[in-house]
């Protein structure tokens, strides 16, 4: 099974940025309604990676971030969303109507926050998705953790471990409040699922 | 991740960031040589060539690398550590946690193999970096919380 990395032309790869794109710029039409504050976003294009790959390109692996964990389609697909921590506890200042440094740690408070929030903002991209591929995505609840992102990737990735062998991840850089927020999105799917996004978009 | 690594003095093998995947570590102090499994997934299907993917067929694996190297299982301080529980909620809902069930099935293997083990620092909600440094066989693992 290794080694069959998913293969797709420019072309397809030109179309899954072009989700991505969709995705983000919903996202963060979310996060600026949420957070009553401007959003501005750049959307590098989509990587795909070989699941055992992965964190060899996910930057410092001991980095700590604040990530949120969210099942979609069916059990074994999934999406990881992680910030610095620095960045998710700014992102919580704004939600929670704070002064920029006033969360410390994310706690209780600060966690529900950062999950409703990660909730809103997966739930925007991935309807934008679905909109725009007239289907349905379906989603589950967003489960959150802060700790290296090395551990809190692989945890992920061995919830789909079993299924598939490629990973897709892009990032989402955007600024609120002049802040610079860098959030990294995983795209954990069971094997089959990016082939049939690409044949609902060349649909469209 | 799914690897084994194996190497000598005065060699460092590191693992970072390690959440649910189970780093296991054997060295032989007398040849100065050692290596690492990096084990994402319990029980090999038995269709899936990446052994080192597994626990138990990793396991097999960091032996027979040793053993081409001309260490012999016999004598090898063994280690594991790593298989944390880093979503406690989702655990929760799929009603499965996969760090619990890499730790069993290292456990049943080091017992098939009659393999006593050194050391061990698993479990727990935390994320670690495992380091073996082959001059002298010392595990150092590090937590970032």
């Amino acid at each position: 099974m290794s080694g069959a990395l998913m293969e797709i032309s420019s072309q397809e790869r030109d179309v899954l940025s072009e989700l991505a794109n969709i995705g983000a710029n919903a996202a963060a039409t979310a996060l600026a309604q949420m957070a009553g504050k401007k959003v501005e976003l750049s959307v590098p294009s989509i990587q795909i990676k070989d699941v055992q790959d992965v964190k060899g390109g996910a930057g410092n692996l001991e980095e700590k971030v604040a990530a949120v964990y969210i099942g979609v389609f069916e059990r074994n697909s999934a999406i990881l969303v992680t910030f610095p921590e620095k960045s998710a506890l700014r992102l919580v200042d704004v939600l929670l109507g704070k002064k920029p440094g006033a969360s410390k740690e994310i706690r209780d408070a600060e966690k529900s926050a950062f999950d409703e929030m990660g909730n809103i903002l997966v739930g925007a991209y991935l309807a934008a998705i679905a909109n725009f591929l007239k289907t349905k995505i379906a989603q589950g609840v967003p489960h959150s953790a802060v700790d290296m992102s090395g551990a809190l990737l692989d945890a992920a990735i061995v919830q789909i471990a079993t299924g598939t062998n490629e990973v897709l991840v892009t990032d989402a850089n955007f600024s609120i409040e002049k802040h610079v927020v860098g959030a990294r999105i995983y795209f954990l799917f069971e094997p089959g699922v990016v082939r049939s996004l690409l044949l609902k978009a060349k649909k469209i | 991740m799914a690897t084994v690594v194996a190497s000598r003095a005065p060699d460092v093998l590191i693992a970072r960031g390690i959440g649910s995947c189970l780093v296991v570590t054997a060295y032989s102090k007398q040849a100065g040589i050692g290596g690492m499994l990096h084990a994402m997934l319990p029980k090999n299907p038995g269709t899936d060539s990446a052994r080192a993917k597994y626990v138990d067929s990793g396991i097999d694996e960091l032996f027979s690398r040793l053993g081409s190297m001309g260490v012999p299982m016999r004598g090898l301080e063994v280690k594991m550590a790593g298989a944390a529980n880093m979503f406690p909620t989702l655990a929760l809902e799929k009603k499965v946690e996969i760090g619990d069930r890499n730790i069993q099935t290292a456990r049943e293997k080091f017992k098939k193999l009659g393999v006593f083990l050194s050391g061990e620092d698993v479990g727990g909600t935390h994320g670690r970096t495992i380091t073996l440094n082959l001059s002298n066989g010392r595990l150092e693992v590090r937590a970032s919380i």
